[in-house]
């Protein structure tokens, strides 16, 4: 709007973007507000309606009554132990996958990263039978390594940093090369620390799906031996009708979400970096 | 020539397995060259050939300025005997061993790249030392070697930088202390100056020379600036589409061309060409085309009229047009007007004389008393 004046287009658009952003405001926002709002309502002011927003009384013990009601410990330690494992083991294939694709040729690299590709359009519904079928067989539901294993492999971890490794020059791995590395000295000493940026951004979304994930834990597992966080939420739900305890079911989301928000705050520059990044230069 | 520091061959500690006297490969007859090519060909992937039936014998601690236009191959070149590029055909000797297909790190030649090619992530003294653990240098030998190479390139202060804090004349001197730490059998230069602004690099050629005098190693530089090969090469490869077309010293390219491409694109201007009969052509330095007719003058005549004039303050730069549209140039501190109708003298020992092939045949008794 450089020439001050307002015309009838201009004020629509004003318009039109101040309610798009009312719009995201409100879908992403107001959710993670309700849901601190609620845990800490009591169990009649959670099932008013109309709900209130604030709560007439700040109830902190509900997180004390999720905590020990989920045996918040026990799923708290699977979690943290699967979504480690499962970072660990993505680092451990992904990165050299995504090296490869994006600095090797080899035979058929245009065609494996054509399946990986379209492994990203592929629905976990259509897939997780023959996971759950090829992991009985082997004996692996219900285990740690069942949760871990077929999740070192994700078409996403390995497009996204792919695309990241493609900007870092050849020229860095070619003087790498004439230092004496061999090919895993480069991908450790040269093109991980130099597109940092790129895997921690990629390690946090990893952390992200594996820590919220319900849906493969679910399928996976037939006891609480390995089962995480989220399932344990889904045991704070009443299986007869009585009421639902929705302040204390929020307090469980929120322990949830708690970790995650952290982590985000502290590495959210990177995410940042990682899609505006430039090899490094 | 004793070096100024204690850097000794890398391998000695490593894994380098490149020295000559342990090597069971067989030695070819070209013992007294450092680099033998023979017959290099690169096809890319693409089907592109950048580089065909390419042989070159490099002496032991020339400096070999490798010069032609931008995509004659000359990176490719460079990156073949690097190990950076795998070799179509051919083979690639370094003291008589074949090391066509040895990996880059075992090859004992070490690179500076057009874009410097730093770590962006580790200091300078990283940089430096990164590629001395590879090769199995103790801690010792490594401080040792940085201070050398770091007070080489006038960059003491600098070891802790990262390179992303460097100007580009510093960035340059990192890359080549790292490439000089490893004290190679061979240096790679490919147009190390290229990215710095003009008066550095005026600056930087000096060093260069002197460092390359000072430490004697072998150097295959490249550049596309004539100039710049003339001042610094004591030998001069000039390429053109992937192929060597002359190599010998900066007088002998300059003084005695090969073939009209040589005597084209080495000098400043570029050697006058023009075509004569016979699909013979006639050449000439503008230095040597005289507007009077001497006495006593057996050569070439040449009718032209004055295009363009610029003034380059000592003389004027004219560029002039032949009867047949045949542009050439000279440069002569007379006034001459534009659109003016002359002669130039040009006498028969000045002249050359290139065949049908472009190729030189000799001038004698060619053309004594030749008018075009
Ligand atoms: N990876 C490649 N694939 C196909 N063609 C290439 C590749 N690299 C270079 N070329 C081509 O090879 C020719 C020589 O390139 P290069 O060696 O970089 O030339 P120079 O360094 O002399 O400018 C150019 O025509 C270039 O387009
Ligand atoms: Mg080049």
């Amino acid at each position: 709007m450089s020439d001050g004046t307002l015309s009838p287009k201009k004020i629509l658009m004003g318009a039109l973007t101040a309610a798009v952003f009312a719009a995201l405001l409100a879908a992403f926002i107001f959710p993670m507000f309700f849901m601190l709002s609620t845990s800490f309502k009591t169990l009649r002011e959670a099932n008013i309606t109309p709900p209130s927003l604030i709560p007439s009384e700040f109830h902190p013990e509900n997180y004390a009554a999720a905590w020990r009601r989920m045996n918040f410990p026990h799923y708290l330690l699977n979690s943290v132990f699967i979504t480690v494992c499962t970072i660990a083991g993505q680092l451990l294939v992904c990165v050299p996958c995504a090296y490869a694709f994006a600095k090797k040729q080899f035979r058929f690299k245009n065609i494996l990263f054509a399946l990986v590709l379209f492994d990203l359009v592929v629905p976990a519904q259509a897939v997780f039978l023959s996971y759950y079928l090829i992991e009985s067989r082997l004996g692996w539901i219900d285990t740690y390594r069942g949760l871990v294993v077929p999740f070192a492999y994700s078409a996403y971890t390995i497009f996204f940093l792919t695309q990241g490794f493609k900007t870092v020059p050849d020229e860095i791995l070619d003087a790498a090369r004439m230092d004496g590395s061999s090919e895993i000295q480069i991908i450790a000493l040269i093109m991980a620390p130099i597109a940092k940026p790129v895997i921690i951004a990629a390690t946090l979304f990893t952390f992200a799906y594996k820590w919220n994930d319900y849906f493969w834990t679910s399928i996976l597992t037939t006891s609480e031996a390995v089962r995480t966080i989220p399932m344990a939420i889904q045991n704070l739900m009443p299986t007869d009708h009585t009421i639902r305890e929705w302040h204390i079911i929020m307090s469980g989301n929120v322990m949830l979400f708690a970790p995650m928000f952290v982590i985000y705050i502290l590495a959210g520059k990177y995410i940042k970096e990682s899609f505006t990044y430039r090899g490094g230069r | 020539m004793p070096g100024p520091h204690r850097i000794k061959n890398y391998g000695r500690h490593g894994r380098g397995d490149y020295r000559p006297a342990i090597n069971s490969e067989k030695r070819i007859d070209a013992a007294e060259s450092m680099i033998s090519l023979k017959g290099l060909k690169k096809t890319y992937p693409n089907g592109f050939t950048a580089i065909d039936n390419l042989n070159l014998d490099i002496q032991d601690g020339s400096f070999t300025v490798l010069v032609g236009p931008s995509g004659c191959g000359k990176t490719t070149f460079l990156r073949m005997i690097a190990g950076c590029e795998e070799c179509t055909e051919g083979e690639i000797f370094i003291r008589g061993r074949n090391i066509t297909k040895k990996a880059p790190g075992d090859r004992g030649v070490a690179m500076v790249f057009q874009n410097y090619a730093l770590y962006p992530h580790m200091t300078v003294e990283k940089n430096i030392s990164f590629g001395l653990k590879n090769y199995g240098y103790g801690r010792e030998e490594i401080r040792a070697i940085l201070r050398d190479v770091l007070e080489l390139v006038g960059l003491l202060d600098y070891a802790k930088s990262k390179p992303s804090s460097l100007s580009g004349g510093q960035r340059q001197r990192v890359a080549l202390a790292r490439a000089i730490s490893k004290s190679p059998e061979v240096f790679l230069m490919d147009e190390p100056l290229s990215n710095l602004d003009a008066r550095l690099r005026v600056q930087m050629r000096g060093e260069l020379i002197r460092i390359h005098q000072k430490i004697g190693s072998t150097t295959i530089y490249i550049t596309h600036d004539q100039v710049e090969a003339m001042t610094m090469g004591d030998c001069i490869a000039v390429m053109n589409e992937g192929a060597i077309m002359q190599c010998g010293s900066p007088d002998e390219v300059y003084n005695n061309p090969a073939n009209i491409f040589t005597a084209r694109f080495i000098g400043d201007p570029g050697m006058n060409i023009v075509a004569w009969r016979d699909g013979v052509s006639l050449g000439f330095r503008s230095s040597k085309a005289l507007l009077q007719r001497p006495s006593q003058f057996a050569g070439l005549t040449l009718n032209a009229a004055v295009r363009t004039r610029e003034h380059l303050g000592e003389v004027y730069r004219y560029t002039l047009a032949t009867a047949r549209g045949e542009e050439i140039e000279i440069r002569n501190d007379y006034l001459l007007e534009t659109g003016r109708h002359l002669a130039i003298y040009i006498r028969g020992e000045n002249l050359y004389a290139f065949g049908a092939d472009s190729g030189r045949i000799p001038t004698a008794g060619l053309v004594d008393d030749a008018e075009i």
